[in-house]
C-alpha cells in the first residue's frame, strides 16, 4: 500500500539530485600529457553515452509517471525504480491528514457541483487529497476541480470513460485506507508523514451493478471503520439516501444543501 | 433508555431546558423545543403529554394525524384566550415551535417520523453506529406554522413529514436525538459511542456526557431501544 501512495504522491523528474564528482590533479596532467588526452577522450566519449543514457532514463521515467497516474495499481515495477532514486538532500518531515474524497459521478451529483466544491475545499485545506470518483461511466472526472488546493498533494484516480460503482469504490477506498496512516509521502522537497486519515463522500448511496457484492462492501467498510486514525463522513442529496449510506456504515450523515427550500 | 439533560450553554445562559420526551415499551417520542423562543418548552411538554394519552399513539401510521389532532385541540382551546390573529400567532411563535420526532418500534423494522430538525442514529449489522442529521438550517420547518399567516405556511408548503423505515435485517438497533448531541455525533465525545453500542446503561451514558457538559452548548436528549427493540 505504501508502495501504492508513493506511485502517486512520489518524487517527480524535477527533484534536484547532488551527484559528487571526481576532480584532477593538474601537475600530474602536465606530465602525461598525451595519456591525458586519451583520457579525456574516453571521459568525453563515457559523457556523451552518459547523456545518452540519462535522457532514455527520462523519457522512460516520465512515461512511467504518466502511466501511474492514468492507470492506478495497488503495485507496480514502477514502484522498484522510484526507490531506487533516493534524494541526498535532508527533507523536512510534516505531519499531515490525508483526505480522501469519494465523489459519486451522476447528474443528480452534478447539480451540487457548486456545495460539492465548497465542502472539498473545506474538508481538504491543506491535507493530502485523494480523489476517487465513481459513477456508472464516468462522465465528468472534473465534478470537483482542486481549485487552491496545492495540486502537486491532490491526485484524480479515474478518468472519463472508466467505471467503477459504490461497492467497489468502498473496496477500492479501503484498499487505499489500509496502511496510509504512518506512511511517509515522499514530496519534491518535503516529506509527508500521513497521521489521521479523512473520509469524505458524496454519495446517493444508489449502487449500479458493481463487480462486487453488498456483502463485501459492508466487510470492506467495517475494515475502515474499525480503524482508529480514519474519520469518514457523507454528504447526500435528500434524506431518502440516509438508510443505503447508513446501511453501510458511514459515521456522519447529512444532506449537502441544508438550506429548506 | 431516554436521556434528557439541560445544555452547558442554556444552562450558563439561564435557559430552561427546552427539550422534553417520553419513553415506552415499542415507541419513543422526543421534542426539542426552538432556541429562538421565548418559551418553546412549555409548548413541546404540553403537546407530549397529550399526545401520549391519544389511544394509537403508538401507531406510525397515524402519527402524522395524531399530531394534527393534538395541535387542533390546543390551537381551538388557545382561540378562546386570544381572539385576535396577530396574537394567537405571537402565542404560537412563542410557545409551540418545535420538533417533533418519533421511533416506533415494529415487527421487521423500525419507523422513525419527524418533523422539523434533529439526528436518527443507527447501529448496522456489523455494529458501525451512524449518526444522520436532519437539518434545515436556521428555521426548521416546525410542525406550528401551519397555524400561522399565509405568507409563513406558504414557505413551508412543500414540506412533508419525513419517514424512514430501517429494515431488522440490516440493523440491530435505531435511536433517535435532539441537534444537541452535536459533541456526540462529530466524535468530540467518542465515549457515548462505545456505550450506545454496547448496550451502556442510561446511568453510563448519562455520566459520560456529564464528564464532558461544558461541550453541549444546547440541551441533550437522545432516545434508543432497550436491547434492540422485540
Amino acid at each position: 500500500m505504501g508502495k501504492f501512495l508513493n506511485s502517486i504522491f512520489g518524487p517527480k523528474d524535477n527533484d534536484v539530485i547532488y551527484v559528487p564528482q571526481k576532480t584532477v590533479n593538474p601537475e600530474d596532467s602536465k606530465k602525461e600529457v598525451t595519456q591525458n588526452q586519451k583520457l579525456e577522450e574516453t571521459i568525453k566519449s563515457i559523457n556523451a553515452q552518459k547523456k545518452v543514457d540519462d535522457m532514455t532514463k527520462k523519457v522512460e521515467k516520465e512515461e512511467i509517471n504518466k502511466e501511474s497516474i492514468e492507470a492506478p495499481k495497488v503495485e507496480t515495477k514502477n514502484d522498484n525504480i522510484e526507490t531506487e532514486k533516493k534524494p541526498y538532500f535532508f527533507k523536512e518531515t510534516l505531519h499531515k491528514t490525508l483526505t480522501i474524497l469519494l465523489i459519486e459521478d451522476s447528474k443528480e451529483m452534478y447539480e451540487f457541483n457548486k456545495e460539492i466544491v465548497e465542502l472539498s475545499k473545506r474538508a481538504v485545506g491543506d491535507n493530502l487529497a485523494i480523489i476517487i470518483h465513481y459513477g456508472k461511466e464516468i462522465e465528468n472526472p472534473g465534478l470537483y476541480y482542486p481549485g487552491q488546493v496545492d495540486e502537486d498533494a491532490l491526485i484524480c484516480l479515474n478518468e472519463k470513460g472508466t467505471s467503477l460503482c459504490f461497492y467497489d469504490a468502498i473496496i477500492h477506498l479501503e484498499t487505499i485506507v489500509d496502511g496510509s496512516v504512518f506512511h511517509i509521502v515522499e514530496g519534491k522537497t518535503k516529506k509527508y508523514e500521513i497521521e489521521n486519515v479523512e473520509i469524505v463522500g458524496f454519495s446517493t448511496g444508489i449502487d449500479n451493478i458493481s463487480k462486487s457484492t453488498i456483502k463485501e462492501a459492508y466487510e470492506a467498510f467495517k475494515k475502515i471503520s474499525e480503524k482508529t486514525k480514519v474519520t469518514n463522513k457523507c454528504f447526500c442529496i435528500s434524506e431518502d439516501n440516509f438508510i443505503s449510506l447508513a446501511s453501510i456504515g458511514f459515521h456522519s450523515i447529512g444532506r449537502i444543501k441544508t438550506n429548506f427550500e | 433508555m431516554l436521556i434528557n439533560l439541560q445544555g452547558y450553554g442554556h444552562f450558563q445562559d439561564g435557559k430552561n431546558n427546552q427539550d422534553f420526551g417520553f419513553e415506552e415499551e415499542n415507541m419513543i417520542l422526543i421534542v426539542d423545543g426552538c432556541t429562538e423562543c421565548a418559551y418553546s418548552e412549555s409548548g413541546g411538554r404540553m403537546f407530549a403529554q397529550l399526545f401520549k394519552t391519544l389511544p394509537e399513539h403508538d401507531n406510525p401510521q397515524k402519527f402524522e394525524q395524531n399530531i394534527k389532532l393534538t395541535f387542533d385541540n390546543i390551537i381551538k382551546w388557545l382561540r378562546e384566550w386570544y381572539k385576535d390573529k396577530e396574537d394567537l400567532e405571537n402565542f404560537i411563535q412563542d410557545n409551540l415551535l418545535f420538533t417533533i420526532i418519533g421511533l416506533f418500534d415494529m415487527k421487521d423494522s423500525f419507523e422513525v417520523r419527524a418533523y422539523g430538525d434533529g439526528y436518527i442514529f443507527s447501529i448496522n449489522q456489523n455494529n458501525i453506529l451512524s449518526y444522520m442529521r436532519l437539518n434545515y438550517g436556521k428555521r426548521p420547518p416546525y410542525y406550528a406554522y401551519n397555524y400561522c399567516s399565509k405568507d409563513i405556511k406558504e414557505l413551508f408548503k412543500n414540506y412533508k413529514m419525513k419517514s424512514f423505515t430501517f429494515p431488522k435485517k440490516m440493523f440491530k438497533n435505531i435511536g433517535i436525538a435532539t441537534d444537541g448531541i452535536q459533541p456526540i455525533a462529530k466524535g468530540i465525545v467518542s465515549q457515548v459511542d462505545k456505550l450506545i453500542k454496547n448496550n451502556g446503561t442510561k446511568e453510563e451514558t448519562q455520566n459520560a456526557i456529564i464528564e464532558d457538559h461544558y461541550l453541549f452548548y444546547d440541551d441533550v436528549t437522545l432516545g434508543i431501544l432497550n436491547n434492540g427493540g422485540k
